[in-house]
This record gives structure tokens, sequence and C-alpha cells, in this order.
């Protein structure tokens, strides 16, 4: 089974894209970030939401929506996803499965776990393309990537 | 059971050619010369070698791990004629440090043979230090690179001894400016320079920081040179009680690793570190990025020097660069032993044995332990939640053998694997020729360009991210003055159970070294052991370690700089006592673009440390009196050469300032003497920038104005301000002991230069009668302060 879970700050506003970018972007672009988890398990997927909603969720400062593949935002022009390489490793992915596993009947079991930044860039002109972001942000040596349009 | 996955490889029928293929095909960086010193030996053992036994050659003969270069014959040819340098090594540093050890008996207590050297601090403690680079590493993945390279030299202090205690780190890089322009970035998929330091700092902050151990001191060069190799030098200081330095290896212990897991991460890092870097880098070699993980290395510290405290360490060495087999062959070097690759705990399953027996994965130390201390071993363990494992035992045979389930895949003997064939190498030093001229000034401008200037400006938005205070100890930090923003010459920390306390300084020139690298190896020693002193530490007790980083050494011009460097380096490091206690090298630092090889000049970083008798001497480098005097310390040369303001000007073909280390170390310890009677109220290292900037960062406390008269003599206005020319310092005296302190320095270049004012808040510099620059210092202030603010 699968579920996807998108984490996002409630008091996080769009920053300006310049301040990711080695030179200024044409326009004035703005962008969010947010965490995005791609869960594959087998068992229960109610205690699968519950682990996501406890563990993954800092309900202060955090909103989360479970269940859907849509982007959480919209109005954004494109978002990029990037994370850690799977022959990388990732801190965040070790220190989940390592607590999971700790757990005395956790009603569900990890089959894969990838976690990715998803920036999200808001172009009014809605004409910004990837390239810059993906040459300053990516490194491809620990990095995979890819690149969603909103739909027109 | 799962078998052990290896193979043997056929190199008997293979002749240079082919040899110098296989090398190139396994990516063991082995010269053709190697791989036939290879063949030889396994011919007089019939037998050819499995990957593993390639692989673990490969590794101990690497540049990182042996130092060919630096043992290497070399026949150096220059204007006056060819001289054979019989190995940089031995000849420049070994032997200065052996001479000076002659002259200063009980100061060095250890260098060159463990993870870092040491030196006596009072008659219970010692205190070490230790430099290293991550250059290739941080190239292709900054944050991580930086990162582990903090991790790895902290691992150098716990494996120093028996345990040292990591107590402060610094860091210096060398960056391409952070406002290169893309279209001047002439390869694909080289990272900015703007993405590099930023990955780079925050990796060396998200290492120290979480680790408690406190970044106090550092440096930034910006050039061109470093936009496709930046530089990434990571240093630690520790502590240890004397009876804990010694340490030797016997027959029949145990041989048990602690911390992290062996994963696929960091495989190949010595043999990538030993070869230049090329477009392709970034995707071929991700496995050569090790990852970090501070938190686990905590735990491991903490276990460490409390097995220590305890007595259960007889060795102990960290897995570095080629993983457990450079600790284990180190370790083993001497009395042989078996290690057991199934019992080492892995992060992935799959992993064939020679990836277990090189990986570079962090956080992991192999001790050598008594049998009957393993239960409070593990003990331990448990307490610091770290993981303990019996890897193997030493034995007498003299012979490294390492079996994964049953099948022997490496048997290697242990002196040996210690030969690496000897290289003969050429160079060639041609210097450039040069002429002092009077180059004209704009002062006011000048002075506002050379502060605004990358090498100059305040590195305060980085400095902020390291936390320099954590352990409770930093006595003099980076940042002091009155607005807690002015630079420091140098860090000095607190000992714990100590009435002493210890100052750390680094310097490096690399400009200089462009057009005079004899000029350059002596200003980077004159530089550091002046800043020390000026932080408060003894004269007669200091100590330098040097590290060195350079493009192609099989380019005769690279490598006949490089040996040109370490002359002056060894000169002046002999005439001021200074021994050599550690120092690191780095090679083939070059890129291949499309049009051709671009490689960094050669870069030397001296780094020291000294003892500070009493904390009564550490005065700081911000103006404290109100109408307190300023005197000049030191002879001003007409040497613009390798200047900022001589760079940011495009002026040329100047002589760079020469060291008389004679005349220099006698005024560094009149100077001395003259802080232990009480006459400094505060000074300040003449550097870059020349002595305007040196007074204007005084003067940045805002608390006082300055005003400096020149002397009318003849110099220059140009040379007066802004030349580096080595061995002074801006030296502040209370008024009223300004008639003793001058007489203090009756027999040396002293020269009233100015005063402090309570009138203004002006940095006014007149030459007779003359005003040349009069610049409210908040405004100087401002450009030099927010010089980086912008890009961090």
């Amino acid at each position: 089974m699968r579920l996807e879970a998108e984490v996002i700050g409630k008091f996080e506003t769009a920053g300006d894209c310049a301040k990711l970018l080695y030179a200024p972007p044409q326009g004035k672009l703005r962008y969010r970030r947010t965490r995005h988890y791609e869960i594959e398990f087998e068992g229960s997927e109610e205690s699968a939401r519950e682990f996501i909603d406890l563990v993954l969720v800092d309900h202060v400062s955090h909103e989360v929506h479970i269940g859907s593949s849509s982007p959480a935002l919209s109005g954004f022009t494109f978002h990029l996803d990037y994370g850690m390489k799977p022959t990388a490793l990732d801190h965040e992915k070790e220190t989940i499965l390592r607590y999971h596993s700790e757990l005395e009947n956790p009603g569900f079991t990890f089959s894969s776990l990838k976690i990715t930044t998803r920036l999200y860039v808001f172009d009014d002109d809605g004409k910004a393309t990837a390239d810059a972001f993906v040459q300053d942000i990516v490194n491809p040596a620990v990095h995979v990537w890819s690149v969603q349009r909103a739909a027109s | 059971m799962i078998h052990a996955t290896y193979r043997h490889i056929t190199i008997s029928s293979l002749d240079g050619e082919a040899l110098a293929k296989l090398s190139s095909d396994m990516k063991l960086s082995l010269s053709r010369e190697d791989m036939l010193a290879v063949q030889a030996y396994f011919a007089k053992a019939n037998r050819e070698p499995t990957d593993v036994e390639l692989e673990v050659i490969a590794q101990t003969w690497s540049e990182h791990c042996k130092h060919r270069i630096f043992g290497a014959q070399i026949e150096h040819t220059t204007e006056s004629g060819t001289e054979i340098v019989d190995g940089l090594f031995k000849t420049y540093i070994k032997a200065i440090t052996e001479k000076i050890m002659e002259q200063k008996p009980g100061f060095v207590l250890s260098a060159f043979h463990d993870n870092a050297g040491f030196i006596d601090l009072d008659d219970d403690l010692a205190i070490c230090l230790k430099a290293e680079t991550h250059n290739h590493p941080s190239a292709i993945e900054p944050y991580a690179g930086a990162n582990t390279g903090l991790g790895g030299v902290i691992r150098d202090i716990l494996g120093a001894g028996k345990g040292a205690k990591p107590v402060a780190s610094l860091d210096v890089f060398c960056f391409g400016s952070p406002d290169t322009r893309q279209e001047d970035i002439k390869a694909d998929d080289v990272i900015h320079p703007l993405g590099v330091m930023r990955g780079v700092v925050r990796g060396v902050r998200d290492y120290g920081n979480r680790m408690g151990i406190p970044t106090v001191s550092g440096a930034i060069q910006f050039d061109p040179a470093y936009i496709y190799n930046p530089l990434v030098f990571c240093g630690t200081a520790g502590v240890i009680p004397r009876g804990d330095i010694d340490k030797a290896m016997e027959a029949g212990l145990k041989i048990i690793a602690v911390g992290g897991r062996t994963g696929r991460d960091g495989l190949h890092g010595a043999t990538f570190s030993s070869a230049s870097l090329t477009t392709d880098s970034h995707e071929e070699d991700q496995q050569a990025v090790q990852i970090g993980n501070p938190i686990e290395e905590k735990k491991v510290s903490d276990f460490i020097l409390d097995a220590r405290a305890r007595g259960l360490i007889v060795f102990i060495t960290d897995c570095g660069a080629g993983g457990f087999s450079s600790a284990a062959g180190e370790m083993l070097s001497e009395t042989g032993g078996q290690i057991y690759l199934e019992r080492a705990p892995l992060k992935e399953p799959g992993l064939v044995s020679w990836e277990i027996f090189l990986s570079e994965s962090q956080e992991r130390m192999v001790l050598a332990v008594r049998e009957e201390s393993m239960y409070e071993l593990r003990e331990l363990a448990r307490i610091y939640e770290t993981e303990l494992t019996d890897l193997g035992e030493s034995d007498g045979s003299g012979i490294l053998k390492v079996s994964h389930n049953g099948e022997m895949v490496c048997e290697l003997d242990c002196a040996g694997l210690h030969e690496a064939p000897r290289r003969s190498m050429a160079s060639t030093h041609k210097p450039t020729r040069t002429a002092a001229i009077e180059v004209p000034c704009d002062p006011a401008a000048d002075l506002a360009k050379v502060l605004g200037d990358f090498a100059i400006v305040s590195r305060e938005p980085i400095i902020r991210e390291y936390d320099h205070e954590v352990q409770g100890n930093t006595f003099l930090k980076p940042l002091a003055g009155a607005a807690a923003d002015a630079p420091q010459d140098a860090a000095v920390m607190r000992v714990d159970d100590s009435e002493k306390l210890f100052s750390m300084a680094v310097s490096i020139l690399p400009e200089w070294g462009k057009y005079d690298p004899f000029a350059m190896g002596q200003a980077c020693v004159d530089e550091c052991v002046r800043q020390l002193i000026l932080s408060g530490a003894n004269p007669e007790r200091i100590a330098i370690l040097d590290n060195f980083c350079m493009g192609n050494p099989d380019d005769r011009n690279e490598l006949g700089a490089l040996v040109e460097t370490v002359k002056g380096m060894a000169e002046v490091a002999l005439e001021y006592q200074a021994p050599f206690v550690s120092g690191k090298d780095s090679f083939y630092n070059y890129f291949e673009t499309a049009d051709g090889p671009v490689s960094i000049p050669v870069t030397l970083l001296v780094s020291g440390f000294g003892v500070v008798e009493e904390a009564a001497h550490i005065t700081g480098s911000s103006l404290r009196g109100s109408d307190s005097v300023l005197l000049l310390l030191g002879t001003t040369e007409n040497a613009l050469g390798g200047s900022v303001f001589a760079r940011k000007r495009g002026v040329s073909g100047q002589p760079v300032p020469q060291t008389d280390a004679k005349a220099n170390f006698a005024l560094y310890r009149r100077y001395y003497e003259a802080v232990c009677a009480g006459l400094v109220l505060s000074a300040h290292d003449i550097g870059e920038g020349g002595i305007a900037v040196a007074a204007a960062e005084m003067g940045f406390t805002g608390k006082h104005g300055i005003h400096l008269d020149l002397p009318d003599d003849g110099l220059p206005l140009s040379a007066h301000l802004f030349s580096e020319s080595t061995g002074r310092l801006l030296v502040e005296v209370d008024a009223e002991k300004a008639a003793a302190a001058i007489s203090h320095f009756d027999d040396f270049p002293c020269l009233q230069l100015g005063a402090a004012s309570e009138a203004h808040r002006s940095l006014r510099i007149t030459r007779a009668g003359e005003s040349i620059i009069d610049e409210d210092l908040s405004q100087l202030k401002s450009l030099w302060k927010n010089g980086l603010s912008g890009y961090y």
C-alpha cells in the first residue's frame, strides 16, 4: 500500500527566490518549501496515518496533507522535488526507520520511504523555468530530483 | 552462511601498460612503477593478489596516506643551479623539528608518528593540534565534504595518544569569489562558488556545533583559481594528560571498533583525493563523498574519553582515509594480526569484502585493548549508546590477515605493505623579475576599496554560524572589542585543570605565492607566530603545522614553487624555534576544463598554537584607551607585491616583502617582555591591507578616533599605507607609560605613530602635517562589516 504526506509550515510566508539562486532571476519570483513523504507499507493504513501524524508533524507549527498525491499548495508555476539518492545516507530517513523499528506493535511495516523537499516557485507571469533552480540547488552527486509544472 | 565476496586479479602476466590500465580501471591511482612493484611482491609470494589486497595497497600507497611527493627525491633547478632535495619532509620539516627538539628538550612531546603532535602545557597536561584538508569531497558535495572534513580531524584528536579531548576547532577556506558570474565558470557541473561557500560553512557548522566543540579560529581566501578546486582546511586542538600520550601495540590484544556502522559511503576516498577533478567527477565519484553524523561521533568521543580515563585503552586510531584498512594496517604494522570482516556491523547488506575493509564510513574508531577490559568496555558502550564490535586480534606474526566468513581475503606482510617505491621528480623555479616603483594612490578611495575587498571584509556572518563558546573555555573570542565585532589576531582557550591557557592562529597568503613562493613560505610562519605572540603566547613555547595544497605536482614549475615555499617556511621556523609537530598535503587540485587544466596556486596554511602563561598577557586587538599612544614596531618596506592593494589596483611586477627572520623574532621577544611588564594595552598584527586597515580595525570598537602621523621618510605613501611587510605590530600603550614603552624598544625599529582620541570618531592619517585620510570610522566600518552579508 502507498501513502503520500506533505508537511507545510503554518507560519512560513513566501520568500524571495533571489536568496536561493546565485544570479538574480528574471522577474519577481517567490518560493515556499514543504516536506513530502512517500511511504510504501504493509499492514494497517490507519496505523500508518497515525504514525505520520504523530511522528512527522509538529501540530503547533505544521499542517499536514495525508493521502493525496496532489500538491498541497496552489497558484504555483512549478515545483521542484529533490531528495537524497537511494545510495546516499539520509539522516531523517534513518532516524524515522530506526524509531519505527523500536516501536512495539506499530501496526504496519515500511517497504520503502522516500523523502523530498518540495520547492514551489510562484511567478505571476507563469513563465519561470526550473533550470536555474536545478543548477543552483540540486547537487547531482547526492540528489535525485523532478520538476512538475502546474497544469495550465 | 554468506560466503566471502572477493576475487583474485591476474597481474603476473601483464606488462607495464596493462598494469597501468588495470590501476585506472579499478581507480587505484597507482602508477605504472607502483603496479610493477606490486607485481614483483606477488611474484615473490608465488600467487595473484585478491581485489582486497590491491585496494589495501592502493590506499596505503596513496598520496593522501603516504605523502610520496614530500618523500620523493627532487632534482630542483633554479638560476643558481641544480640541487637534489632528499625528501622535502625529511630535509625541511622533520630535520627542523629535530634540531629544535635538541635545543628545546621537553617542549615537543610527540611529533609525526601519531594522529596529532603534542607540546607541553604544564606538569600534568599536554596539548595537540591537527589540521587536514577535505578538498575534493567538498568540491563534489560542499556540505557533506566539509561536514566530514571536520568530523575526520576531530577523530584524529580522539585517536591521538590514548584519546585526547577535542577542545577547539579552526577552519580555513579558499573559494572562488561569491560574486563570480556564471559565464565565467568554464565547465559544466561545477558548483558555483557561492553554493560551495554556503555548503562548506554550514557543513562545518553542523558538525562542530552539534559535537559541542567551539570553532574559534579561521580565515577565508577568495581567488578565481579556487572556483574549480575549493580548499577546505579543518583543524582541531586537544588536551590530554601527559601520561596518556605514549602508546604501543603488543601481540595478544583485542582489536575493537566503536561508533558508526560500515557502508558504501566514502569508498575510494583516499585514492579519489589523490586524483584530479573533471566534469564527470560529480556523477562518477559520488561514492567518495562521505556523509557525517556528529551525534554518533559525540557518543564515540564520550566513550573514548571515559575509557581512557579508566585506563582501558592500550592503542587507538581513527578510521579515516582507507577505513579499517588504514586503521588496522597502522595498528598492526608492527605486530601483525587478524581481522574478521563478517563481524563488522553494516549499514546495508551485500557489501563485498573490499568494500567492508576500505569503506570510509564516518564516526568509527579502532582500539586495541586487553581481553580483560572487554566487559567494562561493553558496559561503557551501552552507557554511551555506541556500538562496540570485536573485530579481531593482534598477534606476533608480522602479517596483516583479513578473513571474511572463514576465507582469507587479504594476507600482506606489514613491512612490505609500507615500502612504497620512492618517487623521483624534477622541479624548476625561475623567480619573477620585480622592481619597486612608487605606486601612486588615492588614499581615501583606495582604503575604501581595500576595506570592501573580499580579502578584508568582516567574516562576521560566517563566524556567527559557529558556536565559539561551547564548553565555556573561550577566553579571547574571534570577535571582541566594545561592540563584540572587531577581529582579533588569534583565539585563546582556557584549559580545565590548568593555570595555563593556549592560543591558536592561522596564516594563509596564496596571493604572495603567485610571485614569490619562498617569501610566502617565510611570511606564513612569521604571521602565524606573530599573531600567537600578540594574543599572549610565550614566543619560546609555540609550535606550528604545515598544510600544503597545490595543483599538478608533475608540472616542474608548480613543483618548483612548492619546493621554494617549503624552503622559506623552514628557514623562518628554525629561526623562530617553532617546531613542526604535524602536517598534511593535498595534491592534484587542478581541474580539466574545456580550455585546459586550471591549477590552484601553491597554497600553504601555517596553523599554530602556543602556551599563554597568564591571562594577564592577553591584551586583544581593539583600542582601549581614549588618549593612548600608538606605536609602530617593525620596518615598512616599499614592497607591494602580493598585497590586497596591488591586486585591487592591478599593479604587477612589485617585489613581495621579504622576511628578516632574525630581526623579526628579536622584536617579537622584546614585545613579549613589554607585555609581561604591563606596558601594552592592546596590539594588532599588521597584515593584509597594511597599516591603514590595521588602524581602522583597531578603531572599529567605535569608542575612540585614531590619528596617525606617517613619517616623511621618502617611503612612498602607498607603501606606508598598504604594504604588507612582515614583522610589524601596531601597539597601544597608556600615555603615561609611553616613554617607558619607547625606551623598552630602544634598539628596535619603534616609531610613535599616533594616538587614540576622544575628540572625534575618525581615522585621521597625516604626513608631515598634511591630511592624507580623514574618514569617519563608522562609515569605514560599514564598508567592511557588510561585505559578505549579501552572500551569506
